[in-house]
């Protein structure tokens, strides 16, 4: 099993009802790559992923896998193989016959189905429930055994499409881990679909963050989150807090935005002019509380008043909600244990965040 | 009971319940137990009874017969017309045979003794006089042996099994073949139906889905005769496929080409397939539709053909469907009689169920008849039953 490379050439797809579901798009993606795309829904991953499955023909451009044009080629002779979001199991075949269904359809004889579905239960840590069916195991378990049927067929790219949706979070977590590692174990090229940028960022070496048919970014999961290319990716992944503005001033990459809170400098990746309308977005985790002395200190070049309006505890970190003026900010701080008469109720406080952690970017029209 | 009820008041709950009884009593209990009744009862015609209804025929003739040779007499005797009353009784038995007086062709049934022995006065009288004693007597008689007829016990009907072990050697070779009949048309309609059910279940939008259905249904909207005549249009010699393959010049219908369709297994078996389809199509879409088309791609996915999708990811899901859809199609058509009396006319051998009319209506043998139905209701279930074990399909998957 080796994973193959997959290219979109100015592929899109408009549905006969006049509807764009995919704009316009080029997208590579690596040979062995664990690659997330990641988008609310509607916003078309869905249908690149069935467009790569074959299920889908674009309405333009064409799709590539291991340099070989997909046009004209349905699913079932596409080196895909693609999990279903309800993995759409057999209910009626047992667990080995589901996973051995693919060398089944290529005429495989039965002992070497056999042998071949046990491997592959081993390999998803199934051994032993080979003649139970699906509906007898829990749902984690038939997570793996999908991942097992569309691994039995030897296909470059495995396609997911949000499998781990149905789980829950403690399983979820745990599915992830295991997802990664049998990627990394059979180096297939997976593309992972997915709403939940935990699953995008955690398991993934590249992440595509999709809006409305266009891929917004492509990068690495750190990439997307800490330089995020647009507004909606800045706020999509992660939380933002966002201050509205005026452009003053730009130098060395950096802009100077004016806001009813203050003047705040942040990273123009954008570049914007002078006299543009501008967001500035910084994340809660990097907003901090200055307790004693001034931020200067602490090499915060941002600074505000703000009040304390609510206190949540998460536990290991503490959510903050402020208010400066009319503007929401919310911190999340370190539960380190100290901080429970600064941070009541109504308290005054003068929080501040570095240049650096902030990104300015264009307020779309 | 008591959610009925609740939901229903004691007044209306009186009413469903007293409906069900009555339902489940007249039409399903009473007609059953009669009819099983009947099939174990014979009632035996061809015996005692048989013979005193041709002894009473026998003697109306020499009735008859008598009055003519009476009337015969006195007329040679004295020209003027003797008053002759009617010896004839109503009756059933007599009637038919016996030509009426007023028969034109009576005349020539005048026995030439009589007009030479008419000169002698004497010899008439005494004649007469013989005749009028053998009247008497046989008119007797007759009473006499109506009487009999008329008691019950001269029916000789006892509990027998002779009902169904004297089903004659055609009418056993007809019950076989129309069950293999029945499970032709069974083993077609699926083949026709189950493509239908499966596009129409997996219809990409739902207005496609209703359309199909809608051409589905339309066609229940006649009544079933009128579609069966309707095919005997198309089927029959000078019929629709004829004319158009007329027109088309492949055959000359005036020079007698042309194959008459009608008339012939083949064609019942079109005719019931398509008056059965909905009983076949609608089961298997039911369960068809119930099937996560996921399961459809996922197949197709892993490289399967759509030989392979349907043989092992369809039909499995669909098997209760098409049970149910099997049984209905089978039991229908095992018991069709409009399909082969109308498109059939003039086929031989008959279906069974031709048979069995026949029995009941022409030949007047009731018991018979019954039996003929419960054998073959018998044999229906016993066929549904190893249908069932064989492809696994049990009453509760049914049921779902």
């Amino acid at each position: 099993m080796r994973g193959q490379d997959v290219r979109l050439d100015n592929v899109s797809m408009v549905y006969p009802n006049g509807f764009t579901a995919v704009q316009t798009t080029d997208l590579t993606i690596k040979a062995g790559e664990f690659f997330s795309i990641l988008g609310p829904s509607g916003c078309g991953k869905t249908t690149i992923l069935r467009m790569i499955s074959g299920f889908l023909d674009p309405t333009s451009g064409h799709v590539a896998i291991g340099g070989q044009p997909m046009t004209g080629i349905g699913p079932n002779r596409r080196p895909t193989a693609l999990i279903f979001q309800n993995l759409a199991l057999f209910p009626l075949m047992t667990v080995w016959e589901n996973v051995a269904f693919g060398l089944e359809a290529r005429g495989v004889a039965k002992a070497a189905r056999r042998k071949r579905a046990d491997e592959l239960l081993a390999l998803v840590a199934l051994e032993g429930q080979a003649d139970k069916k699906p509906g007898e195991l829990s749902g984690g378990q038939r997570q793996r055994v999908a991942v097992a049927r569309a691994l039995a067929v030897e296909p470059a790219v495995l396609l997911l499409d949000e499998p781990l949706s149905a789980l829950d979070l403690k399983l979820r977590q745990h599915m992830r881990a295991e997802l990664k590692d049998i990627q990394r174990k059979t180096g297939v090229t997976f593309i992972y679909i997915t709403h939940d940028q935990g699953e995008a960022l955690t398991m993934s070496d590249r992440v595509a963050v999709m809006n409305k048919g266009v891929i917004e970014q492509v990068g690495t999961g750190e990439a997307i989150y800490n330089e995020p290319a647009s507004p909606f990716v800045a706020t999509f992944v992660g939380e933002q807090n966002l201050f509205g503005g005026t452009v003053i001033g730009t130098v060395d990459g950096m802009a100077q935005i004016e806001t009813p809170q203050g003047m705040f400098l942040g990273i123009n990746r954008a570049g914007l002019v002078v006299g543009e309308r501008a967001q500035l977005f910084v994340r809660p985790e990097r907003v901090r509380l200055m307790v004693n002395g001034n931020g200067a200190e602490h090499g915060l070049g941002n600074q505000l008043d703000a009040a304390m309006e609510r206190r949540d505890l998460e536990g290991p970190f503490l959510n903050l909600f402020m208010r400066a003026g009319d503007q929401p900010v919310s911190l999340h701080i370190t539960n380190t244990g100290d901080l429970g008469s600064a941070t009541a109720q109504g308290s005054q406080h003068r929080i501040g965040f570095r240049s650096e952690d902030a990104v300015v970017m264009r307020v779309d029209a | 009971m008591r959610d009925l009820v609740r939901t229903f008041g004691t007044g209306l709950t009186t009413v469903i319940i007293g409906l069900v009884a009555l339902w489940f009593l007249a039409l399903i209990l009473l007609p059953q137990v009669s009819m099983v009744q009947r099939a174990f009862t014979v009632e035996d015609r061809a015996g005692r009874s048989a013979l005193l209804a041709v002894e009473i025929e026998r003697l109306y003739v020499r009735q008859f017969e008598i009055s003519r040779e009476r009337d015969a007499l006195q007329k040679s005797a004295e020209p003027a017309p003797a008053e002759a009353p009617s010896p004839f009784a109503p009756s059933m038995n007599a009637a038919p045979a016996a030509p009426s007086p007023s028969d034109p062709f009576a005349p020539s049934m005048r026995r030439p003794g009589a007009a030479v022995e008419a000169a002698d006065p004497q010899v008439v009288a005494a004649k007469l006089a013989e005749l009028e004693a053998e009247a008497a007597a046989v008119t007797a008689k007759i009473a006499e042996l109506e009487a009999q007829e008329t008691r019950s016990d001269a029916l000789d009907t006892r509990l027998s099994l002779e009902n169904f072990t004297s089903m004659s050697s055609i009418h056993a070779k007809i019950f076989v073949s129309t069950l293999g009949y029945a499970l032709m048309v069974t083993v077609l309609a699926l083949i026709v139906c189950y493509p239908v059910a499966y596009a129409v279940a997996t219809a990409k939008t739902a207005e496609r889905a209703a359309l199909l259905m809608l051409l589905l249904v339309v066609p229940y909207a006649i009544n079933e005769l009128l579609r069966i005549f309707a095919w005997v249009l198309i089927l029959e010699k000078q019929g629709l496929i004829n004319s158009v393959l007329a027109m088309l010049g492949f055959i000359d219908l005036s020079a007698g080409e042309g194959v008459r369709f009608v008339a012939s297994n083949w064609a019942v078996f079109t005719v019931m397939i398509y008056a059965y389809v909905l009983f076949m199509v609608f089961p298997i879409y039911n369960t068809i539709e119930t099937l996560d088309k996921n399961q459809i791609e996922a197949a197709r996915d892993l490289g399967a053909s759509n030989w392979r999708i349907h043989t092992r990811v369809v039909i499995p899901h669909a098997k209760p469907g098409i049970a149910v859809g099997s049984i209905m199609t089978f039991m229908l058509s095992a018991g069709s009689i409009a399909v082969p009396e109308i498109v059939g006319r003039g086929m031989h051998p008959d279906w069974f169920s031709q048979v069995i009319y026949r029995r009941f209506f022409e030949t007047n043998a009731w018991n018979q008849g019954a039996a003929y139905s419960l054998a073959l209701l018998a044999a229906c279930l016993v066929f549904i039953m190893a249908v069932m074990t064989f492809f696994k399909v049990g009453i509760r998957d049914i049921a779902k």
